[in-house]
C-alpha cells in the first residue's frame, strides 16, 4: 500500500528516453572510406539483409532494415571495421521501400536525441528506483 | 416531495390578467392530467424533478462522478504499481480520460453477433444502466427542511426497494449472456447468477441488523437515528459483511471472477463493442457510487457531521468509501468461483447472523434503539 | 454434457497456446493442446545457415531466456569441433546465462500473478526485470536477444562500470525479492489459488519427462548445472532448490529461490573472474560427427543434437525444448480440475509456446 509514496518507475517516453548503454546495437552506420566492398558482411548476415550495390563506381553494402535482426555479426566480421553501431532505434518508416538504406543514407551520422535522457538511479534508496 | 394528483378544479390562468387558455377536452382520465399540467404545481414538480434528474443525483452527477472515479482509480492503481496512470488528457494529468474513452467508444462500430437474439442483445446494456441509475432514485441524500429530503422518489421503504432491485441484476446478466449466442458467455452468465445470488443473503441480513437498530426501512430515518452514534460501532461485523457483499454484488475485484480473463474474456459482456460496452462500464461505476452511498447511509452516519453542509459530508464520506473499493481492487488477487461462493455461503452468512443476534440483544437488553 | 471450449490464442490470458478443453459444468474433463501457432521452422533453417549465422536464430527460439539457448548451441558446436573455450569466457558465459535466468524467472512470476488477477505483482516483477535488462544491455549490447555467446567464447569483454552497477542491481534485487515473498507467497488468496492445484507426484514427473523447476518442485533432485556441469559451474558453489509437494505453489517457489541462487552465482563469478582472452579461433567447417549436449535453461533442460557433415552448415539440428516436455505434464494435469485452475497450472509450468514449436 505504501507504494503510493515511492517513485514511479515509468519513463515518460516520448518526452524522455532511456539512455542506451555504450554497446547498444541500434541502426548500423557505414564508414565509406574504409569499406572495400569485400562482401563479408553480406555473406555473414543471417537474414540476407545486406546486399552489395554500386555507388560511385565502387560497391558498397545496402541494408534492408526490415530484415535486419540487429545481431552484430556484420560489425564483428568486417575486416576493416567499416560498419559500426549507432544508438538510433527510432527508425520506423511508413513503407517497406523506405526501409532499404542505400549506402549514402547508411553512412549518415546518427541524429542526436533532443529529448532528455534518463537513467535508472537511486536504486538503493528507500523510495525505490526511479529515473532521473 | 411526493407525487400527488390534485382534485379537479376550474382552470386557473397561469398568468393572472390573461384569459384562460383554450385547452382541448379529452375523455377521463386525461382531462385531469391536462388540468394538472396547466397548474403551477406541475411547473414546480417539473423544475424539481428536472433539477434532480439532470443535476444531482442525475446525469451530471453521474458523469462527473464517473470521470473522477475513473481517474482516481486508474491513478491509484498505477501508483501502487509504481506507474503513472493516464497522463495526457486533461488539465491535471489525465482528468478527462473518461471523456476521451467515451468519444472513442462512440466512434466504434456496434457489432451484433450472427444469430444473436437482437432485441435481448441490444436491450441488456441499456437495462443494466437503467437499473443502476434507478437505485439512485430512491436514496435520500440530504435534508432540505424538516421531514423533507432531496430524493427523486420518497418512500418509507426505500432500503427495501433498493435491496429488491438488486435481485434483478442476475436476470439482466443472463439475458446478455444468452442473447450473445456464445456458449462461453452463457456459462459466464450462469456463474454471474450464482455469485450474485449467493451474496444477496448476507447483504440483506447485514442490512436487516441496521434496520432493527433504526426501527424503519426508510433510509432517511436510518440516518436520523445515527445522530449520536454511527451504526458502524455496534454493527462493525455487519459493516464488514455489507462491504464485502456489495463488492460481490457489483462485481468488483477481488470478487470479479465472472468478468475476468480466465475462461472467457469478459463473462456475459464479451460480445459488446462500442457504446454498449461503454454503457456496461459506466454501469459498473454507477454501481460503485450507489454502493458507496448505501454504505455511508447505513453505517457511516449519512449527512451528520460538524460544520459543513450535509451534502458535503455525504460526498466526502462517499468518496472515502469509493477509495476503499478501489484500493481493494489493487491489493488482492482474485478468488476462484468456487472459493468465492464458498466464502459467501459459509463465511459471510454466519457472520451476519451473529451480527443480527448482537443487535437483537442490544435492543432488548440495553434498550438502545427506538423500538 | 461436455462442451468443447477453445481456450485459445484469441484470448487475453492464454499466451500463444490453444487448449481445447472439454468442459462439463465447471470441470474440465480432458485437454487437447493445439500447438503450432508460432512454428517457424528453426530446425530446418539451421540446415541453410552457416553455423555462426545460426546464433541469432536460436536465440529467437526463446525470447526470454536467450543466452541459455545460445549457450547450449555454442557448446554443441564446440563439442563437435573439439575446441576448448578460454577460462574467462566460461565465467562470462555463466554471468550472461544467470542474468538471463533471473530475467526468465521474474517474467514467469509476473505472468503467474497476472492469472490471479494480481496485476500489482506483475508490474513490480516487470519493473525489476527492467533493471536486469539494463544490465544485460550494458554487457551484451541488446536487451533481450543478446547474441553474446558464440561458438568459441563470448563476443566482448566486460565493459567498464559493469561490476559496480551489477553489485548495485544485485543487492537491490536481493532485498526486493523478500518484498515479493511477503506480498505474493504469503498472500492468503494467492495461496488458495495455487496450493494443492496441479499436483504432480514424483513418479509422474519422472515418467512424463517434465524438466527444470517443475521437476525440482516434485521432489526430484536433479539439476544439469550440478550433475552434468558445464561452463565453470563446477567451480562455483550453489544450492539446488528442491521441494516435495509438487503443486503450483511450490513450482513458483522453486523459481523464486532460484533467483536468489542466481544472484549468488553471479557474485561469485564476478569475483573469481580470471584474466585471459574471451574468444578463441574456431575452424570454419563442422567436422563429420554427431553430438548431444544439454544445458539448464530457466524453463528446464534443453538438449541440442547436432550432426555435422563436413561443410559449414549443420546437417541436422534438433532442439529438444524444455517447454515441449513440460507440455506433456500440463496435459496430464488438466484433467478433472475446475476451470479456474487451468491458467494457474499453465503458467506455473512456465510453458512458452516459442520453444514448443521452434
Amino acid at each position: 500500500m505504501l507504494h503510493i509514496f515511492k517513485r514511479t518507475f515509468t519513463v515518460k517516453y516520448p518526452y524522455e528516453v532511456l539512455k542506451p548503454a555504450d554497446r547498444y546495437r541500434g541502426r548500423l552506420q557505414l564508414i565509406m572510406e574504409r569499406c572495400m566492398g569485400c562482401g563479408v558482411c553480406s555473406f555473414i548476415c543471417p537474414n540476407r539483409a545486406i546486399s552489395l550495390t554500386e555507388e560511385d563506381g565502387k560497391s558498397y553494402p545496402q541494408l534492408d532494415l526490415g530484415r535486419c535482426c540487429f545481431c552484430g555479426l556484420c560489425v564483428d566480421y568486417c575486416p576493416r571495421a567499416a560498419l559500426r553501431y549507432t544508438h538510433e532505434y527510432e527508425v520506423s518508416a511508413y513503407s517497406k521501400a523506405e526501409l532499404i538504406y542505400k549506402p549514402r543514407r547508411l553512412a549518415e551520422a546518427p541524429k542526436p536525441f533532443e529529448r532528455r535522457m534518463v537513467t535508472v538511479k537511486a536504486i538503493a534508496s528507500k523510495r525505490g528506483p526511479g529515473h532521473g | 416531495m411526493s407525487l400527488r394528483i390534485p382534485t379537479p378544479s376550474p382552470l386557473e390562468p397561469l398568468i393572472p390578467g390573461l384569459p384562460p387558455l383554450p385547452l382541448p377536452t379529452l375523455p377521463p382520465p386525461f382531462d385531469k392530467l391536462v388540468e394538472f399540467i396547466a397548474t403551477p404545481d406541475f411547473v414546480k414538480l417539473a423544475v424539481d424533478l428536472g433539477l434532480k434528474l439532470l443535476l444531482f443525483p442525475g446525469l451530471a452527477f453521474i458523469l462527473l462522478y464517473a470521470m473522477l472515479a475513473v481517474w482516481a482509480e486508474r491513478k491509484l492503481h498505477a501508483r501502487i504499481h509504481l506507474r503513472i496512470g493516464p497522463y495526457h488528457v486533461g488539465p491535471i494529468f489525465g482528468l478527462f480520460q473518461l471523456v476521451a474513452d467515451g468519444i472513442k467508444l462512440l466512434g466504434k462500430e456496434i457489432i451484433t453477433p450472427k444469430d444473436a437474439h437482437k432485441l435481448g442483445y441490444h436491450l441488456a446494456p441499456v437495462l443494466i444502466m437503467v437499473l443502476s441509475m434507478t437505485f439512485l432514485a430512491f436514496i435520500p441524500y440530504f435534508p432540505t427542511g424538516p421531514d423533507r429530503y432531496w430524493t427523486v422518489y420518497y418512500t418509507e421503504y426505500s432500503l427495501l426497494v433498493i435491496l429488491a432491485l438488486t435481485s434483478l441484476k442476475p436476470f439482466i446478466m443472463i439475458l446478455a449472456g444468452w442473447a450473445s449466442n456464445n456458449k462461453y458467455t452463457t456459462m459466464g452468465a450462469m456463474r454471474a447468477a450464482f455469485q450474485l445470488l449467493a451474496y444477496e443473503v448476507p447483504l440483506m441480513l447485514s442490512a436487516a441488523s441496521v434496520v432493527m437498530l433504526a426501527g424503519s426501512f426508510d433510509l432517511a430515518k436510518i440516518v436520523e437515528a445515527q445522530a449520536e452514534m454511527w451504526f458502524i460501532v455496534p454493527c462493525f461485523l455487519g459493516f464488514i459483511v455489507f462491504f464485502v457483499a456489495t463488492m460481490a454484488e457489483i462485481c468488483r475485484r477481488p470478487l470479479d471472477i465472472i468478468t475476468a480473463e480466465q475462461e472467457i474474456v469478459f463473462g456475459p459482456w464479451t460480445e459488446y463493442t462500442g457504446m454498449e460496452y461503454g454503457l456496461v462500464m459506466m454501469a459498473e461505476y454507477v454501481d460503485v457510487a450507489v454502493a458507496s452511498f448505501l454504505v455511508t447511509m447505513l453505517f457511516l452516519g449519512g449527512w451528520h457531521g460538524p460544520g459543513l453542509h450535509p451534502l458535503a459530508w455525504v460526498l466526502i464520506k462517499m468518496g472515502v468509501v469509493s477509495m476503499f473499493f478501489m484500493i481493494g481492487r489493487s491489493t488482492w488477487p482474485r478468488l476462484r468461483i468456487d472459493q468465492l461462493l464458498d466464502a459467501g455461503w459459509r463465511k459471510l452468512i454466519p457472520m451476519s447472523l451473529i451480527q443480527v443476534v448482537i443487535v437483537l440483544s442490544l435492543i432488548q437488553v440495553l434498550k438502545v434503539a427506538p423500538a | 454434457m461436455p462442451v468443447r471450449v477453445a481456450w485459445g490464442v484469441q484470448h487475453p490470458m492464454s499466451g500463444h497456446l490453444t487448449l481445447y478443453l472439454d468442459v462439463d459444468g465447471d470441470y474440465v474433463l480432458n485437454t487437447e493442446p493445439d500447438v503450432g501457432y508460432t512454428h517457424r521452422g528453426l530446425e530446418k533453417t539451421a540446415e541453410y545457415r552457416h553455423f555462426i549465422q545460426f546464433v541469432p536464430v536460436i536465440e529467437r527460439a526463446c525470447n526470454f531466456d536467450a543466452s541459455n539457448f545460445a549457450l547450449g548451441y555454442a557448446r554443441a558446436v564446440e563439442a563437435l569441433m573439439g575446441v576448448e573455450v578460454p577460462e574467462r569466457a566460461e565465467y562470462l558465459r555463466v554471468i550472461a546465462a544467470e542474468l538471463s535466468r533471473i530475467m526468465s524467472h521474474l517474467y514467469a512470476q509476473a505472468l503467474l500473478s497476472m492469472t490471479g488477477g494480481f496485476e500489482t505483482m506483475t508490474v513490480w516483477s516487470a519493473n525489476d526485470r527492467e533493471l536486469v535488462l539494463d544490465l544485460l544491455e550494458m554487457l551484451t549490447g541488446a536487451r533481450v536477444t543478446h547474441t553474446y555467446i558464440v561458438p568459441g567464447g563470448v563476443r566482448a569483454d566486460l565493459p567498464e562500470g559493469f561490476r559496480e552497477r551489477a553489485e548495485e542491481v544485485l543487492s537491490y534485487l536481493e532485498r526486493r525479492i523478500w518484498d515479493y515473498y511477503k506480498m505474493l507467497f504469503q498472500n492468503k488468496t494467492f495461496q488458495d489459488r495455487t496450493m494443492g492445484v496441479g499436483v504432480l507426484s514424483r513418479e509422474e514427473a519422472i515418467e512424463l519427462g517434465v524438466t527444470g523447476p517443475n521437476l525440482r518442485a516434485s521432489g526430484v533432485d536433479f539439476d544439469t548445472r550440478r550433475d552434468d556441469p558445464y561452463a565453470a559451474y563446477d567451480k562455483l558453489d550453489f544450492d539446488v532448490v528442491v521441494f516435495k509437494e509438487g503443486d503450483a505453489y511450490t513450482r513458483a517457489l522453486v523459481r523464486f529461490y532460484e533467483i536468489a541462487e542466481s544472484i549468488k552465482i553471479i557474485r561469485q563469478a564476478l569475483k573469481d573472474l580470471p584474466e585471459g582472452p574471451v574468444r578463441c579461433k574456431v575452424p570454419p567447417t563442422l567436422p563429420k560427427g554427431e553430438v548431444y549436449t544439454r544445458v539448464e535453461t530457466g524453463r528446464g533442460e534443453l538438449g541440442i543434437y547436432l550432426v555435422g557433415a563436413g561443410g559449414n552448415r549443420p546437417y541436422r539440428l534438433k532442439i529438444s525444448a524444455p517447454s515441449f516436455r513440460n507440455l506433456m505434464g500440463l496435459i496430464h494435469l488438466c484433467r478433472d480440475v475446475p476451470m479456474g485452475d487451468i491458467p494457474v497450472i499453465y503458467y506455473s509450468f512456465d510453458i512458452l509456446l516459442l520453444d514448443v514449436d521452434r
